[in-house]
């Protein structure tokens, strides 16, 4: 043993004095986390009794009592918040997150967002309390993260809707459904300049062509984009991969190239205003805001034409929007901070922040659904 | 008349010698050209990198330099973003890689070189590291996520920087061997010799001689290692780094190492992938600060080579 390897007596001792601090330091910090989780446990009455009636009941003067809950929770909330899961919905919880951590800067914070699958398979390994979804869990996810012993509540906290727009002064076009989406900026759009070009691919598909002729200019996302994602998977994808299996189609990109892409939402709004027949998509909330400048077209996603507004997206009759899905373990709802936190989420204040991430705003009765199945703890799969 | 004592001074003379037969050396005159233009390629690509960065960035670092500086992550807006907790968990994790990455790596280069030299055992090892330093980046963060934030969660406390810096320890860990191995390598058998002669045990030959001989070289080594450490994102994704709004809490400076971590290259990729184009000039503004925290620790790495070095 004298011939030990360091170069140093010395060194050796500090680096055994290194690793037991950090064993302790790990030690103790899962000690804290023991306690406080039984420290909740013992007590739910008393952090229930404040903030459950805070989204629905206090409609009178919500703002002082959110006040006053407030300062009482500043001293009295601690301890630690995991969020992981889908990449689209990370803005909405970042927002929430800084907004939370203002009023509460004791609770430490980690928000990732590695992708929806990513989230759920984080909570079947039991490493977060809170994971994110762009879409319902699947079945098998929800058996897996059973099996692991753990129970997850499944809430609703926004809808992702997308835009099919177009100069506003373009008249000749109101409605296109997933065929004509796909003739016109499918990657087999490849190459065409006018509407005209799309007529043949149009009739192959079984679209609603033929379209009327115009300088065809397709503003939208670059591929970095979530919007981008979102609109290939639910618009695209299936004509798509149909095309793909009878060999017409290249099966690496959905898209054309040959667009103009801008992760600038103003960009695509300006170049979509300028061209008599542009054509392109942004979220839905941005394209909301410019009325005045572009045309939101009627999309038909086989049950009939159907214009974008809050309520049809809300009620998914308007078929390019897709819910986005917050899922929490049961087992750590009642641990403060997190009960704090979802709280807020739920919160008519939290849900501003869907909106501000570019998102849409659940329909009243899924909101009181996701409101209910966090007061009553409801879980798997409920919507 | 050139004075032929010096290295400089025989190739001066030699090139002289050649000159005078104009066309004896055009294989030697080709290759002094494309060395030169390998080395324009390398540095031009470098420079032109750097350029990009700092003209994309601009906006950032003249402007508001501190303010991106003393900042948490924001997702209001580009403005009211900053790097700070990237900064400090890079250090973090920077850390703890050094902590477990060098004593392993140099107590195994000291195994392999003074005790196993040459038997077949050493010699499966040596080549198996070598090849470890092969591995991709993102290989290590699965291992990282298995075995540091799952397996070992008692010690780590799951997805934390102690164990973002242990898979980061892991990867660099090949490097900081093989550069000590050839530290100890490079140290002349003369000087074990002397010592042994002079009737020094293998620990005092070790600890006096061959040790501080070698420690310049182990020193920047390791220190190379950690920068490269510095500027890995995939790793750390995938144990857990947050790529979003992260806070301490009220964690003390030692209970940060068991919490939520964040790193600079983390979030460049976060900053990356924001849609707006203001974003993109946060992400190379973040991009230089990290350029610059790499440059430190090189210098560090030359100067602690010089104060060190021995000539033999």
């Amino acid at each position: 043993m004298r011939k030990t390897p360091f170069s140093s007596r010395r060194g050796t001792k500090l680096l055994v004095a290194l690793l037991t601090s950090f064993a302790l330091i790990a030690a103790a910090c899962g000690s804290d986390d023991d306690s406080s989780d039984d420290g909740a446990a013992s007590a739910p009455a008393t952090t229930a009794a404040p903030a459950a009636p805070a989204p629905a009941d206090d409609d009178p003067d919500p703002s002082e009592d959110d006040d006053h809950d407030e300062d009482e929770m500043m001293e009295s909330i601690r301890g630690s918040i995991d969020v992981t899961g889908s990449s689209t919905v990370e803005p909405v919880t970042n927002l929430l997150a800084e907004a939370f951590s203002e009023k509460h800067p004791d609770v430490a914070f980690s928000v990732a967002g590695p992708g929806s699958g990513d989230g759920h398979k984080a909570a079947a390994a039991g490493e977060v309390p809170i994971w994110n979804s762009s879409r319902q869990i699947k079945d098998s996810e929800a058996t897996d993260i059973n099996a692991a012993g753990i129970e997850f509540i499944e809430l609703r906290v926004g809808i992702d809707g997308i835009s099919v727009i177009t100069a506003a002064s373009n008249d000749s076009v109101d409605c296109l459904n997933f065929e004509d989406l796909y003739s016109l900026v499918g990657i087999e759009a490849t190459g065409f300049e006018s509407w005209a070009d799309a007529n043949s691919l149009n009739a192959d598909l079984g679209g609603s062509g033929p379209f009327d002729d115009g300088a065809l200019e397709i503003f939208a996302p670059g591929e970095e984009s979530g919007t981008f994602d979102s609109f290939i998977e639910i618009a695209l994808e299936d004509v798509w991969e149909h095309r793909v299996e009878e060999g017409h189609a290249d099966e690496n990109f959905a898209v054309r190239p040959d667009y103009n892409a801008s992760a600038n939402d103003n960009v695509i709004i300006d170049g979509i205003a300028g061209n008599q027949h542009s054509l392109g998509w942004v979220g839905f909330a941005f394209a909301d805001e410019n009325r005045d400048k572009v045309k939101l077209l009627e999309v038909d996603g086989g049950d009939g034409c159907v214009s974008p507004t809050p309520e049809t997206i809300a009620s998914a009759e308007f078929p390019i929007a897709r819910f986005l899905y917050t899922y929490i373990d049961a087992a750590k709802a009642s641990d403060p901070a997190i009960k704090a936190f979802v709280d807020f989420m739920l919160s008519d204040e939290g849900q501003t922040y869907v909106v501000e991430a570019g998102y849409v705003n659940l329909d009243p009765a899924d909101l009181e659904q996701s409101r209910s199945n966090w007061a009553n703890l409801t879980t798997g799969k409920t919507f | 008349m050139t004075i032929l004592t010096t290295p400089a001074g025989i190739a001066t003379g030699a090139a002289d010698a050649l000159r005078k037969r104009p066309g004896a050396d055009v294989a030697g005159a080709t290759f002094k050209w494309l060395l030169i233009g390998a080395t324009v390629f390398a540095t031009g690509f470098l420079a032109v990198l750097l350029a990009v960065m700092i003209v994309d960035g601009w906006d950032v670092l003249s402007g508001n330099l501190w303010y991106f500086l003393t900042h948490g992550f924001s997702q209001r807006s580009a403005g009211e973003a900053g790097v700070w907790q990237g900064i400090i968990g890079s250090l973090q994790v920077a850390l703890v890689t050094g902590v477990f990455a060098v004593p392993t790596g140099v107590a195994t280069a000291i195994y392999l070189v003074e005790y196993a030299q040459g038997n077949r055992f050493a010699r499966i090892v040596e080549l198996n590291i070598r090849n470890l330093a092969g591995v991709p980046s993102i290989v290590y963060g699965l291992l990282g996520l298995a075995v540091f934030a799952q397996t070992l969660r008692g010690f780590s406390g799951g997805t934390t920087a102690i164990a973002g810096g242990m898979t980061l320890a892991a990867m660099v860990l090949p490097i900081v061997v093989i550069t000590s191995v050839e530290a100890l390598k490079a140290v002349p058998d003369s000087l074990r010799e002397a010592a042994y002669g002079v009737g020094a045990t293998k620990w005092e030959v070790l600890s006096r001689q061959v040790l501080p001989a070698a420690l310049s070289t182990i020193l920047t080594g390791t220190v190379l290692a950690l920068a490269r450490a510095l500027g890995e994102a995939a790793p750390l994704i995938l144990v857990g780094a947050a790529t979003g709004f992260m806070s301490f809490g009220d964690a003390n400076m030692l209970e940060t190492f068991t919490g939520p971590y964040t790193a600079l290259p983390v979030l460049i990729f976060n900053f990356a992938r924001q849609p707006g184009a203001d974003w993109g000039v946060n992400a190379a503004a973040a991009s230089v600060i990290i350029l610059v925290l790499v440059l430190a620790v090189n210098g560090l790495a030359i100067y602690l080579r010089n104060r060190f070095e021995r000539q033999w």
